[in-house]
């Protein structure tokens, strides 16, 4: 018997609705440019992916969060459909980073859940991170003005996906346990470390992610919002410094500022963009109506855009509404979490996720200046696929670890009770 | 900790409202815009697979039509084709303002409702929806009869109380069926151009209008005031301020400086309401604003940020200097009027239709801007009748009927050849039951007075008389 406050919401409704959307669009897709099998067998298996996840994993482990694992899983697979009618092949591929990811959270979230082993992994970590980095600063390759991919013959490996990642651990880590200057330097080193070579591989939008993602979670471990004002006033400082050293900043500022400008060239993307967008409407072209393939790289960083023209503006917004859920209940875990350690983690896991999310969808909607980052959980790439897979599994390991607290605290109140009854 | 984590929550809430309401808003306010850009690969490949609907004006004429092939017919005379080009547009986009491209995605059905959709689940060719637009296929036809051989220029006609534009007419005329006759024609001469929402011409007298506004709301008792006018009057030492009549109008209240166009009352009005004033009038009416609307884009019309001297103040409170106005936005300004000082959204749509042929309006009318205070409005009406009975606008009169009205002769600044002047009128009939307000620009067609409105006059009652 558990205590009303311990059960689980019902997600039920939301799990039929979402592996109903999957399997129609699947099915859509299986009859689009003549008949295919393969969506036809996803229209079946992905659904039963979702609903297997959702159903076993709970019972496994039931503290969970189910609409995390829920909408995490709904995104993947709404990317995969977009994926698929772009790209049948990538789609696959992506296919298999989906349940590559999938191992990778559960991994992740036993990682979180048990805590010690994680303990001493901080030092390996760190190490990695930064060689890769370094690495990738001498043999990576440079995309978009970015030098931030090192190809690793079979796949192509993007290193500051998964130091976003290390980020979050360490600094949980070190902020939890650790007050004094001295004993937060070596964390400190290695979040500037990180910052300054992605700074140098010219990747801007993962530059934003880190930095903003310590500065968070630096501010909820020591209330110290001076320093943090200080922090962001240096990033500030920074954005102007780069702004003017990188010429490909600038660009995307200025393209940002007018696109119409040069409609043909620079500004082609975003203008593309928005004419999707906009040629969708309110309720969409329909799946395989559209054309979203004019728009550049629709299926990594443009994807938000070519779903609107398919689906619909009123499925993007809902998108965007399933990740503002997302995140709230990750916060909410912050919130309930009795160890500060558990605390940073959803904290650091969720700015992380939420800043990419707002830099990507802001920028194909030409709100902020592009950053070409991907959409979490719903663009193209196995790097970016694993890393948010990660993420996903810091906030189910804090929810096992959190319902776990609860529980054996509410354990022992009813043990007193039934004493004191005696 | 607890209360960190609070903070950041709201922090993220706050940044997503305001994803999603930049999100909706954008879209809402550009998405047409953005659609019907010629960027629009979908539209061109629509054009391949969709057959595009039918084009119709308020009485249920067809202009344009799809055939067989795809490709699209003209129904109508030649004579109102061409009146008509310019509002139609072409499908190769090269008055990317015309219905064809502005109206895209209805024709070619990207707008279509889901029963539309549905029914041609299985069509061979998908069919697009049928627009009908609030033009008058036959007064545009009249107006372009009507206006002034050997001239350009332009006329627009709109219903003041709902917004309904009933006539857009802009001359050089184009002829829709052959674009080609027109591919890669120069600026210079401006065809591709429609000159009733996109031509900027100085304004002349009719901005007296606003000068008069201005004058009313600021200075108390200026009604009661009168002026005398000897034909010239110094402003700085390089400036005289004249007036056309050269001998003067001798001693005039505010009424007659206005019925009779008197430069130096108006001029005198200018330097002592100052260019702050009359610059926030200006733009409270529209001037220097962004006019995107959802059924047409009517280009803005400029009052200069800065002024050289008080010379330049002057003249622009006379409608010189280096005002430009637009025809579309003088006629809804004289419009703004006879509506009690609000200004309507001009709509160039009336309803459309769908391929299953379910019809829904798209009439929406809604203010656009308040102009002025309604006793103002008032004034201003009885002022511009009594131009229209007694001043200098007596030839836009239709019998049987109240006009009001406002006459220009704008000045063309030109450093080479003598110009005549530009040629306008604007106003509007003001009865309840024909709300119609007008704005005719004669390009070079020497005194407004004469040539504008009396094309006005014309234009008007038959507008009138199609109504009964």
């Amino acid at each position: 018997m558990r205590s009303k406050d311990l059960k689980m919401p019902e997600t039920d409704w939301v799990l039929l609705a979402m592996a109903l959307f999957e399997a129609t669009g699947f099915l859509l897709l299986a009859f689009f440019r003549g008949f295919d099998i393969v969506p036809m067998i996803l229209a079946v298996s992905m659904p039963l992916l979702l609903a297997a996840q959702a159903l076993l994993l709970r019972r496994a482990y039931p503290h969970m969060d189910g609409y995390i694992l829920l909408i995490a899983n709904f995104l993947c697979g709404v990317g995969l459909i977009a994926l698929y009618r772009l790209d049948p092949d990538r789609a696959l591929k992506q296919l298999l980073f989906y349940g590559l990811g999938v191992l990778v959270m559960l991994a992740m979230t036993f990682l979180v859940a048990r805590g010690t082993l994680l303990r001493r992994l901080r030092l390996p970590v760190m190490l990695l991170s930064l060689g890769a980095l370094l690495l990738t600063l001498l043999i990576g390759e440079e995309n978009g003005g970015a030098k931030n991919w090192i190809d690793l013959k079979i796949i192509s490996v993007q290193p500051s996906e998964f130091v976003k990642v290390a980020l979050v651990l360490c600094l949980a880590l070190d902020l939890s346990e650790k007050r004094t200057v001295r004993q937060l330097l070596p964390v400190g080193l290695f979040a500037a470390g990180c910052v300054l070579l992605i700074v140098l591989q010219k990747d801007l939008g993962a530059v934003l992610i880190c930095f903003l993602t310590c500065l968070t979670v630096y501010y909820v471990a020591t209330s110290n919002w001076l320093l943090a004002l200080f922090g962001l006033a240096c990033a500030a400082a920074g954005s102007a410094v780069l702004y003017r050293l990188f010429d490909h900043v600038r660009t995307r500022v200025a393209i940002w500022q007018n696109p119409w400008d040069s409609p043909q060239g620079s500004g082609y993307q975003i203008i593309q963009s928005l004419i999707a967008i906009a040629s969708g409407g309110l309720t969409g072209l329909g799946l395989g109506l559209g054309s979203p393939d004019v728009v550049p790289v629709a299926e990594s960083d443009f994807i938000f855009s070519a779903i609107c023209e398919e689906f619909g503006i009123v499925v993007g917004l809902v998108l965007l509404l399933l990740y503002v859920i997302l995140f709230a209940r990750g916060l909410l875990l912050a919130m309930r979490a009795r160890s500060s350690f558990h605390a940073l983690l959803s904290v650091g896991a969720v700015t992380s996720l939420a800043l990419q999310t707002f830099m990507i969808v802001g920028g194909v909607i030409k709100m902020v200046p592009l950053t070409g980052v991907t959409l979490p959980f719903v663009s193209y790439g196995g790097s970016s696929m694993l890393s948010s897979m990660l993420m996903l599994g810091i906030l189910q390991g804090v929810s096992i670890a959190v319902g776990q607290q609860d529980e054996s605290e509410w354990r022992l109140a009813r043990a007193r009770e039934e004493a004191q009854e005696f | 900790m607890k209360r960190n984590a609070r903070a950041v929550l709201c922090a993220m809430l706050a940044l997503f409202a305001a994803l999603g309401g930049y999100f909706f808003y954008a879209v809402y306010n550009n998405g047409s815009r953005w659609f019907t850009t010629p960027y629009n690969t979908r539209l061109r490949q629509a054009r391949g697979s969709v057959i595009a609907g039918d084009i119709l004006d308020r009485n249920g004429t067809v202009l344009v039509t799809s055939a067989a092939d795809g490709s699209r017919e003209y129904p109508t005379s030649r004579e109102t084709r061409k009146a008509l080009s310019h509002v139609l547009g072409d499908v190769q986009g090269q008055v990317p303002t015309g219905a064809e491209s502005f109206l895209a995605a209805d024709l070619l059905g990207f707008n279509a409702s889901l029963s539309d959709r549905v029914s041609q689940l299985f069509a061979e060719k998908r069919r697009g929806s049928d627009v009908i637009l609030t033009i008058d296929a036959d007064l545009q036809t009249y107006i372009a009869q009507q206006f002034p051989e050997d001239h350009n220029g332009a006329v627009a006609v709109l219903n003041y109380k709902t917004g309904e534009v009933l006539a857009l007419y802009s001359k050089p005329e184009y002829d829709a069926k052959h674009p080609e006759n027109f591919a890669g024609a120069d600026d210079e001469s401006g065809v591709l151009l429609n000159r009733a929402t996109q031509g900027r011409y100085a304004p002349g007298s009719v901005f007296k209008i606003v000068t008069l506004a201005c004058a009313l709301e600021n200075i108390p008792g200026v009604q009661e005031r009168t002026f005398k006018c000897e034909g010239v009057y110094p402003v700085t030492e390089e400036m005289d301020l004249i007036d056309t009549e050269g001998e003067g109008h001798g001693e005039l209240t505010l009424e007659e400086a206005f019925a009779k166009s008197c430069n130096i009352a108006f001029g005198q009005l200018a330097l002592e309401l100052g260019e702050d004033k009359l610059r926030a009038t200006a733009e409270r009416m529209g001037f220097n604003g962004n006019f995107l609307f959802e059924d047409l884009i009517v280009y803005e019309s400029i009052f200069p940020q800065t002024m050289k001297d008080e010379g330049e103040l002057a003249w622009t409170g006379v409608g010189q200097g280096n005002l430009m106005a637009v025809p579309m936005h003088m006629a809804l300004i004289a419009g703004a009027v006879g509506n009690g000082g609000t200004m309507v959204e001009p709509q160039l749509v009336l309803a459309v239709r769908g391929a299953s042929g379910g019809e829904s309006s798209r009439l929406n009318p809604r203010a656009a801007l308040q102009c002025m205070r309604q006793d103002v409005a008032a004034t201003i009406e009885a002022y511009m009748i009594e131009t229209v009975e007694n001043g200098t606008g007596t030839r836009a009169a239709v019998e049987g009927h109240t006009i009001a009205g406002k006459t220009g002769t704008a000045q063309v600044n030109s450093s080479g050849g003598k110009y005549s002047p530009h040629a306008w009128f604007v106003g509007y009939c003001a009865e309840e039951d024909f709300p119609y307000a007008i704005a005719v620009v004669v390009e070079n067609g020497g005194s407004g007075g004469s040539t504008a409105a009396r094309l006005a006059g014309k234009v008007l009652s038959r507008a009138i008389k199609n109504a009964q």
